[in-house]
């Protein structure tokens, strides 16, 4: 077991990482075309509201040290219950793995790689996958704290050099297009916090469980800063039109920012590095699909769940046509799936705390 | 007709049939919390307060402690020798001790066991006068004294014909002398030792450094002997808590095998481990430190997983750290165990140079590391792929270069590359003298030849050229190795998907590091999983020498701190003034 166990900064860059995959793939166009430059305030409002249910769901862990919200799930109603929340899971990080190779493999082919196959490109995210899922979670996890300093030193380094490209005028309308619009409708921008569903099944893999509510706290904040940030340099770069128009944002933007006369189109470099923290998002997705999958089923061998899923998912991406479907998918379907299963494992947590309180006169 | 059947069902059942893994799994525990360091250190220090200081006259007591203090039982080359002295026709109980390797056996046997034990004229001879009592007259008394027999005096003066030979009340003092190679005799009766200088370890003449050679620092090498090297290794550790464990490996072979550390400083689940992977050995023979490396490692992966070194100095510095030194007889090259990733890229002149300047050197070779591995995937990569981040006049100039040139880029780059390693491998091969010549001409007449026949570009050249390079600049031999072959799995991958194929390479490239172990130490520390790393002495990026207090805590050592909270007592001194 110890080899499963990860520390502080460890659990920090696995959160992170989501985020900076849900970046590039575009969460912040969809956080802007709502509200322009009120967007900033949007994030913070999201954010504060993002840490308020950190708070709770610390809360709610707390008589469940190490557990994670399977064994919870279990001890509230049983087996049954546990097999239902797994599998919503499984669906839930299955579907942003389909969504996010089959969005990263489609901008591929249309920058660089036009006479490919869509299905070839994939082909290496897949062997990428399964190989370092073979290798073991300790591998995924060191290998991801890697990926995360180096694309947010990338990412900074970019957002800096943006910093010539940006037009004032921008700012406004400072405060958007009403409050309906900024803080209502955007309530559903929680999703952009994608970590709160890894969170509900992180707490097993802590060397220290105290580490699990600080990480919880601090990867939330980093994650608001990273939003804003990337938020304000798109929203200071492009009108509104564009954004909403444009297919992969980030990029366009790292080809807009130089790196002085010689390096002018230095975009490729910043694909590099988002390409690799692609690879560690799905690597992490698909170590937390069969190790839900190996706990709902009893199966011992994870190296033929691996290569079930990795196929399942190969396959899979051949279901989104377009962008149109996958924006579809993403801001509709999987928006809301989203919010539901957090919603209900919080619901979970909450009954499970009240059953345990009910326990505890008994036992005493 | 069966067998084949069997072998297709024995395929299918391992492809699809689920078996228990039972891997070898080691970690060695961190030290993580304040609490227990103080604890280990306490208990350290509870078990020096066993230490005495002044030497017994009961020879028995003083053999007890000598052989507790320097753990005769285990350490292979600490040499009690019991015997009985004659004085004066008397038997005396009497031991030396030294440290075989160091010490010059005959100078031991000639002129110090011979006088002592073999009955002569020196030690039989007995005065008529001797023991004459003296009469004393005081207020109209006599008072008859009687003049005892100085036995010290009479050892010091009579019975050890030595040139230097020193006198020591006070056990470290006499373990001290142990250290530099000195022979302490104990005699019963008396509180008093005698430090005989018969120092005979090899010092200059042992040779120099072939492969690992620095400017400032330490001109020794190791040798084929084991005796020799261990000898070395005391010379320099200079302490009694250094045990060298000798194993014999090999059914037919029983080659000696020493296990060195600081029983002090090395974690001892370490040592046993060490221990437990060389004692389960069950092979026939065993002719050298590499081949014990490939049977003694975590994983069998191209990675270097033990520093293999031919410096002492080298080995030191690491034993001082709390890790453990193999040696095995026949081969100069001496195993350090842990290795991780970072001392792969340092190099013992390192140490003696200040930190700035080992600083760059080591971001140098850093940067040399990534050329060697990448170069010419990135090259190909971008050439095929990515041309936009190529400046248009550059290129305009690589176009016009491979103008000429018949072959796909993937088939230059590997031409060249192949070539390039034949004429490494050739001239590794052939004489010494020879050997240069052949790097230089096949370097420049081939390669400008390859470039006048328009087989190769000239930027190509350029391109395999620093990759060669910066693979010397590597200071591990096994790490350069490394880099060469998954080099050629980079270019393919550069030459299948551009960045999208080296990003797959450098990312399983990655998890594979991060999974890797080295004597159960992560081959990533100190950085991942985040140790303690900051004032450390394995970094990458060192800090002053004042600065470097603290062990590397991945270590988990018995002794965290290295140095003072000041180590430049004289400044602190100089400013209280």
């Amino acid at each position: 077991m110890i080899a499963k166990k990860i520390c502080f900064a460890e659990a920090i860059a696995l959160i992170i990482i989501l985020v900076i995959n849900r970046i590039i793939l575009g969460v912040p166009k969809s956080l802007l075309v709502n509200s322009a430059f009120s967007a900033t305030l949007t994030i913070i409002f999201v954010s504060i509201i993002t840490i308020l249910i950190i708070l709770l769901i610390n809360k709610l862990f707390k008589k469940f040290i190490a557990s994670d919200i399977l064994d919870i799930s279990e001890f509230l109603a049983g087996n049954y219950l546990k097999k239902f929340v797994g599998i919503l899971y499984i669906i839930l990080f299955m579907g942003i793995s389909i969504l996010c190779l089959s969005y990263i493999c489609d901008v591929l082919k249309s920058i660089y790689f036009e006479s490919n196959d869509k299905l070839f490109l994939a082909l290496f995210f897949i062997v990428g996958i399964a190989i370092v899922n073979r290798m073991g979670f300790n591998a995924v996890i060191k290998s991801n704290l890697i990926i995360v300093i180096l694309t947010t030193i990338i990412m900074i380094i970019m957002f800096i050099l943006s910093i010539q490209l940006f037009v004032p005028e921008r700012f406004f309308p400072l405060f958007g297009f009403g409050i309906k619009e900024n803080y209502f409708a955007s309530l559903t921008d929680v999703f952009a916090f994608s970590g709160l569903a890894y969170i509900m099944l992180i707490f097993p893999f802590f060397k220290n469980t105290q580490d699990f509510y600080k990480t919880n706290i601090i990867s939330t904040i980093i994650i608001s800063i990273y939003l804003l940030i990337s938020t304000i340099c798109l929203l200071l770069v492009f009108p509104n039109s564009v954004i909403s128009e444009s297919i992969f944002n980030m990029y366009v933007l790292a080809r807009l920012a130089d790196l002085g006369e010689f390096l002018r189109n230095t975009d490729c470099i910043y694909l590099l590095f988002w390409i690799l923290s692609i690879f560690s998002y799905l690597s992490i997705n698909m170590f937390f699909i069969t190790n839900i999958f190996k706990k709902i089923t009893n199966i011992k061998n994870s190296t033929a769940t691996i290569y079930s899923f990795s196929l399942i998912l190969f396959v899979s991406i051949l279901l989104i046509n377009n962008i149109t479907s996958y924006n579809f998918l993403l801001n509709t379907v999987y928006k809301y799936y989203m919010i539901t299963v957090i919603v209900l494992s919080i619901i979970i947590l909450i009954l499970a705390n009240i059953k345990k309180k009910k326990n505890l006169p008994k036992l005493k | 007709m069966n067998n084949l059947k069997n072998k297709i069902l024995s395929f299918l059942d391992n492809l699809f049939i689920y078996k228990e893994t039972n891997k070898y799994d080691f970690f060695l525990p961190e030290k993580d919390s304040e609490k227990e360091s103080t604890q280990k250190e306490e208990k350290a220090e509870n078990s020096k307060q066993t230490d005495y200081e002044d030497i017994f006259p009961n020879i028995n007591i003083n053999l007890e402690y000598m052989q507790i203090k320097y753990n005769a039982l285990i350490n292979s080359d600490v040499v009690i020798r019991e015997f009985n002295l004659i004085a004066k026709n008397n038997e005396y109980k009497a031991f030396l001790i030294y440290l075989d390797g160091m010490v010059d056996s005959n100078m031991i046997n000639d002129f110090i066991l011979k006088p002592l034990m073999l009955r002569n004229r020196a030690n039989t001879y007995v005065k008529d006068n001797q023991n004459k009592s003296i009469t004393i007259v005081k207020n109209n008394l006599g008072i008859k004294k009687v003049k005892k027999f100085n036995l010290e005096e009479y050892i010091f003066n009579s019975l050890v014909p030595q040139n230097s030979i020193k006198k020591h009340t006070k056990f470290k003092d006499a373990i001290s002398d142990i250290n530099s190679g000195n022979c302490i005799l104990f005699v019963d009766t008396i509180s008093t030792v005698f430090s005989l200088e018969v120092k005979g370890f090899k010092a200059r003449s042992i040779g120099e450094p072939s492969n690992e050679i620095i400017v400032r620092g330490s001109q020794e090498a190791f040798v084929e002997v084991i005796r020799t090297n261990t000898s070395i290794l005391r010379r320099l550790v200079n302490n009694e808590n250094l045990i060298i464990e000798n194993i014999d490996v090999g059914k037919i072979s029983k080659t000696k095998v020493a296990v060195c550390y600081l029983n002090n400083i090395a974690s001892e689940d370490l040592v046993y481990e060490v221990k437990y992977r060389i004692n389960n050995l069950d092979i026939d023979t065993l002719i050298s430190s590499g081949q014990l490396e490939q049977l003694i490692q975590d994983d069998s992966t191209i990675f270097p997983q033990m520093i293999s070194t031919e410096r002492p100095d080298k080995a030191v510095n690491y034993l001082f750290e709390g890790r453990v030194v193999i040696i095995v007889n026949g081969s100069p090259y001496v195993l350090i165990a842990p290795g991780v990733l970072v001392d792969y890229l340092s190099s013992p002149e390192d140490l003696n140079l200040k930190h700035q300047y080992s600083n760059i050197l080591k971001l140098i070779r850093l940067i040399a590391y990534f050329f060697a591995l990448l170069l010419p995937g990135l090259y190909i990569a971008i050439t095929t792929y990515h041309q936009e981040l190529i400046p248009t006049e550059l290129l305009l100039a690589i176009a016009s270069s491979r103008e000429t040139v018949p072959f796909p880029l993937l088939f230059e780059i590997i031409i060249m590359e192949l070539s390039f390693e034949l004429i490494r491998e050739a001239g590794l091969r052939v004489p010494s003298p020879i050997g240069p010549t052949i790097g230089i001409v096949g370097a420049l007449i081939l390669g400008e030849a390859a470039v006048s026949a328009g087989i190769v570009s000239p930027i190509l050249i350029i391109i395999v050229a620093i990759t060669g390079i910066s693979s010397f600049a590597i200071p591990d031999f096994s790490l350069s190795f490394t880099l060469r072959l998954l080099r050629f799995v980079f270019l393919i991958l550069g030459a299948v998907a551009g960045f999208l194929g080296i990003a797959l390479g450098i990312f399983v490239y990655l998890c594979f590091i991060s999974n890797l172990k080295s004597f159960g130490v992560p081959y990533t520390s100190p950085y991942i999983p985040n140790t303690n790393f900051s004032n450390t002495t394995t970094s990458f990026f060192t800090k002053p020498i004042w600065k470097r207090e603290k062990r590397p805590s991945f270590l988990n050592p018995k002794k965290e701190y290295e140095e003072g909270k000041i180590s430049m007592l004289w400044k602190k001194s100089k400013k209280e003034e």
